[in-house]
């Protein structure tokens, strides 16, 4: 014990003096403006070199006067860290927000700065249909750096084709008999991985519900001039409910996470796999042959939707702090300006990721990227996440999990979720 | 003992520390929370004093008393497995018996690992497909029993608690190891030329030297189990179907994925209030003078 | 020493006496015993093999050994998670918060559980409040808090929080332990003229000594691992404690399995290290004492 004692109080000495030794340098070094931004940017992800990259230039180029520090924050936890910050009134000059439904409550807490006399900027380069994501009211309140398309399906060619598709179903009488087809081959249909509950609404029901009940039902219903028990949206809920009775998923979908079963498709275990655009990256990494990969859009499902949309959304916004002023302001603005410009759009582009602007695809810029970011110049159907308040989006991703146990109803879940949303406009 | 006037002072000196620390840094920041929880606020705007409707709205929201009902499951699985089983494996390893130290390490482990590994090597084992146990029941032809251990709602809480159990037997058994080093050799030694079998030894008179020790366990693990979180978190997320879903947990999604602080406090007010109820009611059963 | 020697001449006795009948049972508790240990290890074996596959080979082949063995992510997991400062961190504030929670803690269960005063009863039923406290319901005020006093990022925010939270638990069992010893221990060295404290650093520390080590190793395990208080106290990477680092493996698509198990191996080391220390006070720490006493 004394001795344990005594390497305690020893390694505590030597790190007291190491921490004494290593005082910061003062950043107030008189002229340069400090900022700190926000972000998840941890892993070890080609997009997030593009982006820590041009910071550290952004940097290089204004060294005598602004400085940009990132602090990245794992993604699980950044909303509670964000949120809890916010609570104490403590946000950074500047951090990654998320559109739709999800900068609502920030605006509403009056803690973002509209950036709308930069905005000219960007005009005429991102379409209006995407930075509106990021405007709540007229106001803009950040600038897109991607897309996420939310709905793509991918597939191993070979396994598609060895089940008699030569072309991939159009139809979704088609994708079932294509489903029952591997089903008899004992090859899992698709992979999914629904842990997180997202998934089957981010991904299968945006844009299911989409072609079923169109574009204007989920808006007109939050504003109160439609229902969520609306015969479309049932149908389109009860698409889930078919897909499990059909065991059109891997088993285990319930129990492993989104990341999960894309490993599953990866390694061939698995003929299809729906996500969005943020799998492509993943997907050319891990497959053995890239040229096996195709990606298609949902079929169609016969209801009253353009069968030319897929669900998506914008994202990689950056937005500011309602209290920056003055130079500090002017600061962030011009940080602003100089990061969402071409050399960061090229290079996400070249990283996988879909983005808002038109950039020279040249020959080195994969097969399923091209598709994948084609699908997005047929408009895009709201995601509902990013749409719905926070209350419904859990409703709904746990109502879908309960479907496909047969723990719940299409229609009991559609009744439920409009009452809440009729309990929210009282 | 007794304190003479003059050591008034040492005691001041000696509690007031803990006091202090304790009074600022966990009492305080507790009550805020009771405060809020007489708040509608979402973390952004301003709080909104809306007095007890927190309160009427928890006991009217039948997904918190599912998660109330998952945890008092929680709670008894953990006391009635980890306190045995740990028991258990301390008599055992309390004997002079050549090569039991690596045991004794090995025991204490699970606590020690990351609960990230702990879900995912345990989701492995429950895995419907190709876990462990499914192959394992497969291959001796009880096909009958395999189950979807973590997807299935009728298993998910039994499997989550197996693994809850078992990654903190070792906790309980390292502090019934350290009780057990408090009973003198000689008392076992009369035992033992008294001629008391082992079982009555260890029944007789070690379980009754190191009652009081128990207790501590029990109520530890008691407190612990009503604010499990973090496995269940990382492994489950409540689901599937919110079939183990825990007050710790719900409490977390209300707070800062539905942003309802108001809501997450007055959930965590009960919570409080409840533990206090439940030790105190075992507490009673089991007869110790104060907590 | 002495009692090592005392304790084989102890077993050896009725292992004359009935051979066979103990050997059976040995094998058994050795069986159970096994058992037990291959569960435990079960876990730690598969971390450790899998933290030496390469991504691709996790995807198809998570059970089985690697087929080359690959230490990329432990070089990876070390650049990625910045983890040369994270380890720094995260054992200089476990170590202090450990050691003031423990002697704060142990002064105050020594005037709990040996010292009759007023109000003691409702004192310690105010402490062990705290092991009921939901810690996720403390983050936003705790935040308020330390910012209102100005401890906000800075390298012994969290020992706040931490001594904090564990007081109770550390008094909880330190208590249920002292008060077992018997009672006239402080009355013959009263009589020798000792003063209180005098009594608590040399009768009543060395004679909890097995309980101390509990909750050191307890304390230690705690904060080594905690999360939620470093997530939202610390903004500056340079301050940062372990779990932090590990969890940034984990994105919003993606996960890095092998370099999330090399950086969770190398985590491991300090602790275990630290445990293996501790252990045989644990064990070993009383019998000496009582016997002497």
């Amino acid at each position: 014990m004394k001795k344990l004692g005594i390497l305690v109080v020893g390694l505590l000495l030597l790190f007291l003096t190491a921490c004494g030794g290593g005082e910061e340098k003062s950043s107030g070094e008189g002229k340069v403006t400090e900022l700190t931004v926000w972000n998840d940017w941890t892993e070890n992800r080609p997009e997030y070199k593009v982006y820590k990259d041009i910071i550290a230039q952004f940097n290089e180029e204004n060294k005598d006067s602004i400085h940009v520090k990132i602090e990245s924050i794992p993604h699980d936890q950044y909303e509670t860290k964000l949120r809890t910050q916010a609570a104490g009134k403590q946000l950074p000059d500047m951090f990654r927000v998320w559109p739709g439904a999800r900068i609502q409550p920030l605006v509403e807490g009056k803690v973002l700065l509209p950036l709308n006399e930069i905005l000219d900027t960007w005009e005429g380069k991102i379409p209006e249909g995407i930075l509106k994501d990021y405007a709540v009211d007229g106001k803009q309140y950040a600038i897109p750096a991607n897309i996420s398309e939310t709905s793509l399906i991918y597939y191993h060619k070979d396994a598609v084709k060895k089940a008699g598709f030569e072309d991939f179903p159009k139809t979704y009488d088609e994708l079932k008999d294509l489903i029952k087809a591997l089903n008899d081959q004992k090859v899992t249909p698709i992979a999914l991985g629904n842990k997180s509950i997202w998934p089957l609404q981010s991904v299968y029901i945006s844009t299911i519900a989409d072609r079923f009940t169109g574009s204007e039902f989920l808006p007109n219903t939050l504003s109160g001039k439609g229902s969520f028990t609306d015969e479309n949206f049932v149908k389109a809920l009860s698409v889930i409910e078919d897909l499990a009775k059909l065991k059109a998923f891997n088993e285990d979908f319930n129990t492993i996470d989104e990341a999960q079963s894309r490993t599953i498709f990866n390694s061939g275990k698995a003929a299809m796999h729906f996500a969005g655009s943020w799998a492509i990256g993943p997907i050319l990494e891990g497959v053995e042959n890239i040229d096996n990969i195709g990606v298609a859009p949902f079929p169609s499902f016969g209801g009253e939707g353009d069968t030319a949309k897929i669900s998506g959304a914008a994202g990689g916004g950056i937005a500011l702090n309602a209290e920056l002023s003055g130079k500090k302001k002017e600061a962030a603005l011009k940080f602003l300006e100089y990061f969402y410009d071409d050399e960061l759009y090229q290079g996400l582009a070249k990283s996988n990721i879909v983005v808002p602007v038109q950039v020279e695809m040249d020959d080195s810029i994969p097969e399923i990227y091209k598709t994948a970011n084609g699908f997005a110049q047929g408009g895009l159907a709201p995601v509902y996440d990013a749409t719905l308040t926070p209350e419904l989006t859990d409703m709904i991703n746990n109502g879908l999990q309960s479907i496909t146990i047969g723990e719940k109803t299409p229609k009991q879940l559609a009744e439920e979720m409009q009452k809440e949303n009729e309990k929210g406009k009282k | 003992m007794q304190l003479t006037g003059k050591s008034k002072a040492a005691l001041i000196i000696g509690l007031l520390p803990a006091f202090l620390i304790y009074t600022v840094f966990a009492i305080y920041p507790i009550i805020q929370s009771f405060y809020y929880s007489f708040m509608e606020w979402d973390g952004f705007s301003e709080m909104e004093f809306i007095g007890l409707q927190n309160f009427e709205n928890l006991f009217q929201d039948s997904l918190f008393w599912n998660s109330v009902g998952n945890n008092i499951f929680v709670v008894i699985a953990s006391v009635f497995g980890q306190i045995p089983i740990a028991l258990f494996i301390a008599l055992l390893l309390n004997r002079k018996i050549k090569g039991l130290k690596i045991f004794r390490t090995i025991g204490f482990l699970p606590v020690v690992l990351s609960t990230v590994v702990i879900s995912l090597t345990w989701s492995l084992i429950y895995n419907t497909k190709d876990g462990m146990i499914n192959e394992i029941l497969r291959a001796v032809g009880l096909d009958f029993l395999a189950q979807n251990w973590l997807g299935d709602t009728k298993w998910s809480m039994v499997a989550v608690c197996i693994t809850v159990i078992w990654q903190f037997v070792g906790l309980y058994l390292i502090i019934f190891l350290a009780a057990l080093q408090n009973i003198p050799e000689e008392v076992k030694e009369a035992a033992k030329i008294d001629g008391a079998s082992e079982w009555m030894t260890t029944w007789k008179i070690t379980i009754p030297m190191i009652w009081d020790t128990i207790i501590v366990a029990i109520i530890l693990c008691i407190s612990g189990s009503l604010r499990t979180f973090d496995l269940i978190y990382v492994m489950t997320h409540g689901g599937p179907s919110h079939s183990t879903d825990v007050m710790a947990l719900y409490m977390f999604n209300e707070t800062f994925s539905n942003l309802k602080y108001g809501y997450g406090s007055a959930i965590s007010v009960f919570i409080f209030f409840f533990s206090l109820l439940l030790i105190g009611f075992v507490k009673k059963i089991l007869g110790q003078k104060f907590i | 020493m002495e009692t090592t020697i005392k304790k084989t001449t102890q077993s050896a006795l009725p292992l004359h006496q009935s051979t066979r009948k103990m050997s059976v049972k040995n094998t058994l508790i050795y069986a159970v015993l096994i058992i037990f240990s291959v569960i435990n290890v079960y876990p730690i074996i598969w971390m450790i093999i899998n933290s030496f596959k390469s991504e691709k080979e996790f995807a198809v082949n998570q059970f089985g050994l690697p087929k080359t063995l690959v230490i990329d992510n432990y070089i990876e997991a070390w650049g990625t998670a910045n983890l040369g400062v994270l380890f720094k961190n995260s054992i200089f504030i476990c170590l202090l918060a450990t050691v003031l929670t423990v002697l704060i803690g142990a002064l105050a269960s020594y005037f709990l559980a040996r010292i009759e005063f007023k109000f003691k009863n409702a004192l310690y039923t105010f402490f062990i409040f705290g092991m009921l406290i939901p810690i996720h319901a403390t983050l936003v005020p705790m935040f308020i808090l330390l910012k209102n006093l100005g401890l906000l990022n800075n390298p012994i925010t969290l020992l706040f929080p931490y001594i904090a939270f564990h007081l109770p638990i550390t008094i909880f069992i330190l208590t249920s332990f002292m008060k077992a010893f018997p009672k006239d221990i402080e009355e013959s060295a009263i009589i020798d003229g000792c003063g209180i404290f005098r009594i608590f650093w040399s009768i009543i520390l060395p004679m909890s000594r097995p309980a101390l080590a509990t909750v050191i190793i307890l304390n230690f395990i705690y904060n080594w691992n905690e999360f939620s208080f470093a997530l939202v106290l610390l903004n500056d990477p340079a301050l940062q404690t372990l779990p932090l680092g590990l969890a940034s493996f984990a994105g919003q698509f993606t996960v890095n399995y092998g370099a999330q198990m090399a950086g969770l191996t190398m985590s491991m080391i300090p602790i275990i290290i630290f445990y293996l220390f501790l252990e045989k006070e644990i064990v070993n720490g009383m019998t000496a004492g009582a016997v002497k006493g």
